[in-house]
C-alpha cells in the first residue's frame, strides 16, 4: 500500500510541531524486543508530529493586513481610513467610549476575547460584551481602582482597589474580598494554574489559587513597589521591571528571583512578553526600547530609541504596541527588523492597552475613556474551540471550566524551563547509586553525554578494578570483623566472666 | 518407558536379531546347554528331537537349529573341501552369506543407569526444544506487536488499517470520491489509481510472491551470506579506521595520491577536457580546505612563530595579527537589504544591537587566566598599534570630512531635489553643530565618523534608487500638503570600505553636478523658513512645557501622524496645544504653521536619525577597539547622561532624567550583586590546620605554609554557572526542590542512558497537543480481549505448513541429530 507523499504537509509546520531530536536506532538497550518496542513508539511520535502538521490545512482563516498603494505607507492611515475600507461588521469593532469622569481606565479582555472589563481609577468598574456592547454590570466602588482582571472565564473578575482586592461576578456582585492582597497595584491571572497574581505597593508579590481560595505564595521581592509587572504566557513566570534597570523573573515556589536581567542603564518604564514566550520587550526612561531573546541567552536582539513608552503589549501574532503619552505606536515583525505599522492617537494620556485575542483590535484605555482600535493582522485568525472559544455557549463554558480545573497545573511547576518535567533528576539517580554498598556491583548508567576518550575502555577498566578492590576490601573487612569478634569472645571469657576461673584451662 | 524399550527405540541393539535374543537367556544352565548345542558337533547331529509330547516345549529348540547355520555350514563346507568338490563349495559359500564368527562382536556394556538417564534427558530436552523453537518467530511477533486482539484468529493477525490508510487504499470510483482524493493527495494520485483500475489484473500479490519452501530457504541462505559478507566488510573498515599509526595513514594517503595521479595522467591522454575539469575541481577543493578554520595556525610559519612566541615579542604580534586577519576574513558578512521595491520604511534608527549592546561582550573566561598572563604583554603592544592606526585614520577622516563639508555647503543651496534633500537636512544640523565647536567634532572617535559616513552613504544610495515623493492632499480645510518622503534606509553595515568609497565618489560627483544648477535664491528662502520653524518650535515648547512635562521627548519622536495631526489641529481648534507640542522635536523638518496656505511640510521618518547616529557611533566604538568591560560600563553609565546631550537643544526633559539618574551606578551595582551571588554559592575550603601543633605556637608565629597547605581540604569546584558568559544576567542556579519531586528519580529498566529515556518521554500524548488519531495510536491498549471469548494457547495450527516432504533439512536440525548420536554412545 502506498500513501502518497503528503503534498499538504509543509516542512515548516513539521518543524513547528516537532518535539526535538528523537531516538536513534543505536540506543543502548539490551533486549531486542524492548528495543523494537521503544523504536516503534518513537515512530509513532514522529507520525503524530506529521499528523499535527498535516492538520494545519484545517486552519483556513488568513490573518488580516493592510495593502497600501505604491508610495503610501500604513503609518499614514488612520482609523477613519481603515474603517472606510473594511466590512461593516468589522468596522463596528472600532469605537470610542467617552468616559470623562472616572479617570484613567484599566482594561482587560477575557481569554477568548469576547468580554471586556474596564476599571476607572476613580472607582468605576464596567464589564460588557464588547462586540454586541451588551452591558453585564456597571458599578461604582467608591474607592480607587488600580487594576482589573478577568479570572478563568467571564463569570468572575478581580479588581485591585485602594485597600484590598475584590472578586466580583458578572452581575457586579462582590463575591470575595481578598484581604491578604492589600494595596495591590498590578494584577494578572494565570489561566492554566488558576492563579491570581498581585504586585503590591509594598513590594510584595502574591499568588492566590482561586480554585481553592488559598494563598500559594506571598513574599517580598525587595525592590520597591511592583509598578511594572507582566506574566510570561508560555511559562507563567512573572516579570517585574525595576528602577535599577533590571527585569526580575519570579515563580511562586522560589523565593529568590529565577533570573534578573540588566536591561537598561536607567529605570524601566514598561515590560512585555510575547505570546509564545520568545521575546521580551523592555523600555527604559532613557527613551530606548529593547527586544530580548528569552529562550536562549537573554541576548538583546534590538535596541531602539523611541521615546519613553509607558506601556508595551504584544499581540497574538506578534505585533508590538507601544504607548507614549497619547500615542499608541504599533510595530510589526518584531525582532531584528522591526517596522512601524500603525499609529493611533488617543484624545488623552493612555493608561492601559491590550490586544484583543482572536480579533484585530487593540483596546486602549485612556484618561478620558476607552478606544477600540482596529489593527489588521493583530489577532490569531484560527482558534481552537476546545481551548479558547470566542463563540462559547453556556454548556461549553461549564465544560471548559471543569476541564480546566481537572487539568490545573500545580504552582510548583512554574519554572523558567518548561521542559523540566521531561527530564530525569540525575542528581537523585547518582545519589541513589552512591548509596548502594561497595560490594554490590553498580549499574552502568550514563547520566550525561560522555566525552570521547582516547582509550574508550579506560573508564570501564577503572570501574572494574574499583569494584574488584571494593569486593576484596569488603571481604577482608568481614574476615577481620569475624576474627575480632572471636578474639573478643575469648578475651571476654578470660577476663570479664567471673566464672571463667572455673573453666577448664586448655593446655 | 523401560530400559529395553528405550534401547529398542533408539536402535541400540537392533543390528543383529540374534544378538538381540541374548537378553532372553535367563537360565545359566540353559546358556551352557545352548552353547554346547552350537559348538558340539557330536551333539549337533542329534538335534533336538521331541521324544514325547510335553507340556512345556522348549522354545530354544527351533532357535538352536536356526541359530548356528554359519558355524555348521562352515563345518559342512570344510567337509566338502576335504572331498575335493571346490566348485560346489564356492557356490554354497556364495549362497550362504552368513555372518562369520569374526563379525560376531561382543556387546558393549550397557550404560550405567544414571548416565543412561542423563542421555535420555538430554535427548528429550533437545527434542522439546526443537519442537518449541518452531514457535519462536510467532512469540517474538506477538511480544513486539503494538496490539494483540484475543482470541488470535488462528495465527492470522487481524489487519488493522487506520482510516487514512483505508482511504488511501481504496480506489476513488465516484466523482465525489475522485474530488476528495484530488484534494487529499493531489492529481497525480488520482491518475495513478485510475490507471490501476484500468490495468488488467495480473497475478495477485499472494501469487506473485508465492515461494516454495525450498526457494524461501534458498533466499534465506543467500541473504544470510550477503549479510555475513557485509559484516566482514564493516568490521574490516572499522578496524582500518581505528588504526592510529601515522605512518600507516601517510602510506595510505600516498598510495591514494599516486593512484589518483595515475588516473589523472591516463585521463589527460584520453579526455583532456575532463582532465581540465578535474583539475579545477581539485583546485577548488584545495581552496575550500585552505579556507576552513583548520589551517589558521598550522602552517610552518605559524608553528615556528608559536614556538618562538614565548620569548619573542615580534612573533607574538605577528601571530596575533595573522589571527586577526583570519578573523576578519572569516567574519560573516551581514546581509544587506537593498530591496529597491521595498516600500515599507524601516525605522531608520534601528540598530543591530548585538554590536550595539555592550552586554554581548563576554567576560573573560577564568580558565584562560594563564593565557591572559601569557598574552598580556603583547596586548599592550597591540593597543599601541591600534592607537597609532586610529590616529592615522582620524587624520584621513578629518580630511575627507573637510571635503565633505564643502559638498555640504553646496548642498545647502538646494531644496527641492529629493535625492539629496533629506541627507542635506541632516547634514545641516551637523554642520551647524560642528560650526559651534569644531574641535569637539574633530575629537569624535574616528570609527564613529566612519559609521556615520556609511549611513549617510547608504541613505544616499537608497534615495538615488527610490525617487519617491508622495503628495497626500489633506482632507482638512487647510491647503497644506504633506510631502512624505518615503525611503527605506537600512543600517546594516558592510565592512567593505572600498565599495562604499567608490559609491561615495559617484554620489559626490552627481551631487556637485546637480548643485551647480541650483540658484542661490532658493537657499535664502530655505534659510528663512528654517528660522521660522525654529522660532515656532520654541514658542510651542514654552507653552507645552507645563502641560506635557514627561512627554516632551516622546513627542519629539512623532513623525508622520503627529504632523498630520498638527495639520488637522491647525484646521480645527481642538487640541491645539497638543499639536503645538508635537512640533517641538522636529529638527529635520520644516513646519511652518504661519504659512498655512502654501507651505509644504516635509516629514522625514528619518528624524530619529540623530539617535541612530549616536547609536551607530557607539557601535563603531564597540566594533573598533573591542571595548573591554570597563569601557562598556562607562558607556552604560554615560548612557543616560549622553542621551540628554543630543543635538536637540530643546530636550530638557531628557537631560533632566539623565541628571536624576546620573548618580545611580546601575551597572556596577548589578555586577556587585552578581559577584555576591557567586561567592555565596561557592563551596568553602576546609582548613584543618592546628597552629601550634607539633611546632612552636604563640603570638606572632606564622604557621608553616607547607603544613597549612597539607591540611587544607579544597572544595570541589562547582560546575560552570549558566550565566558565566552573560554579564548582564543573574540566573538562579537552584531549581526549586518542589519541582524535583515531580521528576523521574530512577532510570527505568531497559535504559542505560538518561538521554535515551528522556527522549522517550519528550513528546506529549494528549489530545491537547496532537490530532485525535495520533493520540489514539499512542495510547492504544496492548491487549484487547473479546468479552466471553475463550483464549486458547498457541498450538500447531499457528505454524506455517510445509509442503510435502521435500523440505530441505535446516542445518540446525542436522546438528541436532548428530548430537543425539553422540549422546547415545
Amino acid at each position: 500500500m502506498s500513501v502518497p507523499e503528503d503534498p499538504l504537509v509543509v516542512s515548516t509546520a513539521v518543524g513547528k510541531h516537532s518535539r526535538g531530536k528523537g531516538l536513534s536506532s543505536n540506543l543502548d538497550v539490551k533486549m531486542g524486543i524492548r528495543k523494537t518496542k521503544i523504536l516503534r513508539k518513537e515512530a509513532k511520535i514522529v507520525s503524530g508530529v506529521e499528523r499535527a502538521a498535516r492538520s494545519e490545512i484545517l486552519l483556513v482563516e488568513d490573518s488580516g493586513g493592510i495593502e497600501v498603494d505604491e508610495g503610501e505607507h500604513t503609518l499614514q492611515l488612520k482609523q477613519f481610513d481603515i474603517t472606510k475600507k473594511i466590512d461593516i461588521a468589522s468596522a463596528t469593532k472600532g469605537f470610542h467610549l467617552s468616559l470623562d469622569e472616572f479617570g484613567p481606565y484599566k482594561l482587560r479582555y477575557t481569554n477568548n476575547g469576547r468580554y471586556l472589563v474596564l476599571g476607572g481609577r476613580k472607582g468605576h468598574i464596567a464589564a460588557f460584551d464588547w462586540v454586541t456592547k451588551n452591558l453585564m454590570c456597571e458599578i461604582g466602588v467608591r474607592e480607587s481602582v488600580h487594576d482589573v482582571v478577568w479570572l478563568h472565564n467571564e463569570n468572575m473578575f478581580a479588581a485591585a482597589q485602594k485597600e484590598w482586592t475584590y472578586i466580583y461576578d458578572n452581575q457586579g456582585i462582590e463575591i470575595h474580598c481578598l484581604k491578604s492582597m492589600d494595596r495591590v497595584i498590578n494584577l494578572d491571572f494565570l489561566p492554566y494554574h488558576f492563579l491570581l497574581v498581585g504586585g503590591h505597593q509594598s513590594g510584595y508579590l502574591s499568588w492566590v489559587d482561586v480554585s481553592i481560595g488559598k494563598i500559594v505564595s506571598q513574599f517580598n521581592a525587595r525592590s520597591g513597589p511592583v509598578a511594572i509587572m507582566t506574566t510570561n504566557p508560555a511559562n507563567a513566570v512573572v516579570h517585574c521591571g525595576h528602577t535599577n534597570g533590571t527585569v526580575s523573573l519570579w515563580a511562586p515556589t522560589v523565593r529568590k528571583s529565577l533570573a534578573s536581567i540588566l536591561c537598561h542603564g536607567c529605570p524601566l518604564s514598561a515590560v512585555a512578553v510575547d505570546n509564545v514566550g520568545r521575546l521580551m520587550a523592555t523600555s527604559g526612561r532613557d527613551g530606548s526600547m529593547r527586544i530580548w531573546d528569552l529562550r536562549n541567552s537573554y541576548t538583546p536582539l534590538l535596541s531602539v530609541k523611541v521615546g519613553i513608552s509607558s506601556l508595551l503589549q504584544f499581540s497574538q501574532r506578534g505585533l508590538l504596541a507601544m504607548a507614549t503619552s497619547t500615542d499608541a505606536m504599533i510595530f510589526s515583525e518584531v525582532s531584528h527588523k522591526t517596522k512601524p505599522y500603525l499609529k493611533h492617537v488617543a484624545n488623552s494620556q493612555i493608561s492601559s492597552m491590550q490586544f484583543c485575542p482572536f480579533e484585530d483590535v487593540l483596546g486602549v484605555g485612556t484618561n478620558r475613556g476607552f478606544d477600540s482600535v482596529i489593527v489588521p493582522g493583530a489577532g490569531e485568525p484560527n482558534f481552537d474551540a476546545l481551548e479558547r472559544n470566542p463563540y462559547q455557549s453556556k454548556g461549553q463554558r461549564c465544560e471548559a471550566e471543569i476541564k480546566g480545573l481537572l487539568e490545573k497545573i500545580q504552582p510548583e511547576l512554574i519554572t523558567l524551563d518548561n521542559n523540566i518535567l521531561g527530564e530525569v533528576d540525575t542528581h537523585a539517580v547518582s545519589s541513589s547509586l552512591d548509596k548502594k554498598p561497595n560490594y554490590v556491583k553498580k549499574k552502568d548508567i550514563q547520566l550525561a553525554h560522555r566525552k570521547k576518550r582516547k582509550n574508550a575502555k579506560l573508564p570501564k577498566i577503572k570501574e572494574g578494578l574499583r569494584t574488584e578492590l571494593n569486593l576484596k576490601l569488603a571481604k577482608s573487612e568481614h574476615q577481620t570483623k569475624k576474627r575480632e569478634e572471636q578474639s573478643k569472645k575469648t578475651i571476654q571469657m578470660s577476663d570479664d566472666d567471673p566464672l571463667s576461673r572455673f573453666a577448664k584451662k586448655s593446655k | 518407558m523401560s530400559d529395553d524399550e528405550f534401547a529398542e527405540d533408539d536402535g541400540l541393539y537392533d543390528e543383529d536379531g540374534l544378538l538381540k535374543d541374548e537378553g532372553d537367556f535367563r537360565d545359566k544352565s540353559n546358556l551352557i546347554n545352548s552353547v554346547h548345542k552350537i559348538f558340539d558337533i557330536k551333539k549337533k547331529g542329534r538335534g533336538a528331537i521331541r521324544h514325547e509330547a510335553v507340556k512345556d516345549v522348549e522354545e530354544f529348540v527351533a532357535v538352536k537349529r536356526r541359530s548356528g547355520p554359519g558355524s555348521s555350514l562352515n563345518k559342512l563346507l570344510e567337509s566338502v573341501k576335504q572331498s575335493g568338490e571346490e566348485k560346489t563349495v564356492d557356490k554354497v559359500s556364495k549362497l550362504v552369506k552368513a555372518p562369520s564368527l569374526k563379525s560376531l562382536k561382543t556387546l558393549e556394556t550397557p550404560l550405567e543407569k544414571p548416565q543412561a538417564l542423563k542421555a535420555k534427558r538430554t535427548v528429550l530436552y533437545e527434542n522439546a526444544k526443537r519442537d518449541l523453537s518452531r514457535f519462536n518467530p510467532i512469540v517474538y511477533h506477538n511480544r513486539v506487536a503494538d496490539q494483540l486482539v484475543y482470541p488470535l484468529n488462528a495465527g492470522k493477525k487481524a489487519l488493522k488499517l487506520s482510516s487514512t490508510e483505508r482511504v488511501a487504499d481504496s480506489i476513488p470510483m465516484t466523482p465525489l470520491e475522485e474530488e476528495m482524493a484530488r484534494v487529499l493527495y493531489g492529481e497525480e494520485y488520482v491518475k495513478q489509481k485510475k490507471a490501476e483500475l484500468e490495468k488488467p489484473k495480473g497475478p495477485s500479490d499472494a501469487e506473485a510472491y508465492a515461494l516454495s519452501v525450498e526457494e524461501a530457504l534458498n533466499m534465506h541462505s543467500e541473504m544470510a551470506r550477503l549479510r555475513a559478507q557485509q559484516s566482514y566488510k564493516m568490521a574490516k573498515a572499522k578496524r582500518q579506521n581505528k588504526i592510529k599509526s601515522k605512518k600507516y595513514h601517510r602510506l595510505l594517503r600516498k598510495e591514494k595520491i599516486r593512484k589518483q595521479l595515475k588516473e589523472f595522467e591516463e585521463m589527460q591522454k584520453k579526455d583532456p577536457e575532463g582532465a581540465m575539469l578535474k583539475l579545477e575541481e581539485l583546485n577548488k577543493s584545495r581552496v575550500e580546505e585552505r579556507m576552513s578554520l583548520k589551517h589558521r595556525n598550522t602552517s610552518k610559519w605559524a608553528k615556528m612563530h608559536a614556538a618562538r612566541a614565548k620569548y619573542n615579542k615580534d612573533s607574538r604580534i605577528a601571530l596575533s595579527e595573522q589571527l586577526k586577519i583570519s578573523k576578519d576574513l572569516t567574519q560573516k558578512v551581514e546581509e544587506s537589504d537593498s530591496d529597491d521595491d521595498d516600500l515599507e520604511c524601516d525605522i531608520p534608527h534601528l540598530v543591530k544591537s548585538s554590536l550595539d549592546n555592550p552586554w554581548m561582550l563576554r567576560p573573560e573566561v577564568r580558565d584562560s587566566d594563564k593565557l591572559n598572563v601569557y598574552y598580556s604583554g603583547y596586548k599592550k603592544l597591540w593597543e599601541e598599534i591600534n592607537e597609532k592606526k586610529d590616529k592615522e585614520r582620524k587624520r584621513q577622516e578629518v580630511q575627507t570630512i573637510k571635503n565633505k563639508q564643502h559638498v555640504k555647503k553646496l548642498g545647502d543651496e538646494f531644496q527641492n531635489d529629493n535625492i539629496e534633500s533629506e541627507d542635506l537636512l541632516v547634514e545641516d544640523n551637523e554642520t551647524d553643530k560642528s560650526g559651534l565647536d569644531p574641535e569637539s567634532s574633530a575629537a569624535k572617535s574616528a570609527q564613529e565618523r566612519k559609521a556615520e559616513k556609511k549611513k549617510k552613504l547608504r541613505q544616499k544610495q537608497k534615495n538615488n534608487k527610490a525617487k519617491k515623493k508622495i503628495i497626500v492632499p489633506e482632507t482638512t480645510t487647510s491647503t497644506t500638503t504633506v510631502v512624505y518622503d518615503n525611503d527605506d534606509p537600512d543600517f546594516t553595515e558592510l565592512d567593505l570600505d572600498i565599495m562604499i568609497e567608490e559609491a561615495e565618489d559617484k554620489i559626490k560627483d552627481e551631487a556637485i553636478r546637480k548643485l551647480r544648477k541650483l540658484s542661490k535664491v532658493e537657499k535664502l528662502e530655505k534659510k528663512k523658513s528654517e528660522q521660522q520653524s525654529k522660532r515656532a518650535a520654541k514658542r510651542t515648547k514654552n507653552k507645552s512645557k507645563e502641560m506635557m512635562r514627561g512627554d516632551a521627548d516622546e513627542i519629539r519622536d512623532l513623525d508622520v501622524d503627529s504632523a498630520e495631526q498638527l495639520l488637522e489641529n491647525v484646521g480645527g481648534e481642538t487640541g491645539a496645544s497638543l499639536a503645538l507640542t508635537s512640533v517641538n522635536g522636529g529638527v529635520g523638518r520644516q513646519i511652518n504653521p504661519d504659512k498655512q496656505d502654501t507651505s509644504k511640510v516635509i516629514i522625514d521618518p528619518n528624524n530619529y536619525l540623530k539617535i541612530t547616529k549616536k547609536a551607530g557611533g557607539k557601535k563603531a566604538k564597540f566594533d573598533g577597539n573591542g571595548m573591554n568591560k570597563v569601557e562598556f560600563d562607562a558607556f552604560l553609565n554615560n548612557e543616560a547622561a549622553s542621551s540628554g546631550e543630543d543635538d536637540d537643544d530643546d530636550d530638557d526633559q531628557r537631560k533632566l532624567i539623565a541628571e536624576a539618574f546620573e548618580d545611580d551606578d546601575v551597572v556596577d551595582e548589578f555586577r556587585l550583586r552578581k559577584e555576591e551571588e557567586i561567592d555565596a554559592l561557592k563551596p568553602k575550603d576546609v582548613d584543618l590546620c592546628l597552629p601550634g601543633w607539633g611546632e612552636w605556637g604563640g603570638k606572632g608565629i606564622v604557621p608553616n605554609p607547607k603544613k597549612r597547605k597539607r591540611f587544607l581540604i579544597k572544595a570541589a569546584p562547582l560546575p560552570p554557572r549558566k550565566d558565566a558568559a552573560l554579564s548582564h544576567v543573574i540566573l538562579n542556579e537552584e531549581v526549586g526542590e518542589k519541582v524535583k519531586e515531580h521528576l523521574v528519580r530512577e532510570l527505568p529498566f531497559p535504559f542505560k542512558r538518561v538521554k535515551d529515556y528522556e527522549k522517550t518521554i519528550r513528546a506529549p500524548v494528549g489530545r491537547t497537543w496532537l490530532p485525535e488519531q495520533a493520540t489514539k495510536d499512542l495510547v492504544a491498549p496492548r491487549v484487547i480481549t473479546r468479552l466471553g471469548a475463550i483464549i486458547e494457547p498457541l498450538d500447531e495450527d499457528v505454524l506455517p505448513k510445509m509442503k510435502g516432504g521435500s523440505l530441505k533439512v535446516p542445518i540446525s536440525i542436522k546438528r541436532l541429530a548428530r548430537v543425539k548420536k553422540i549422546a547415545s554412545k
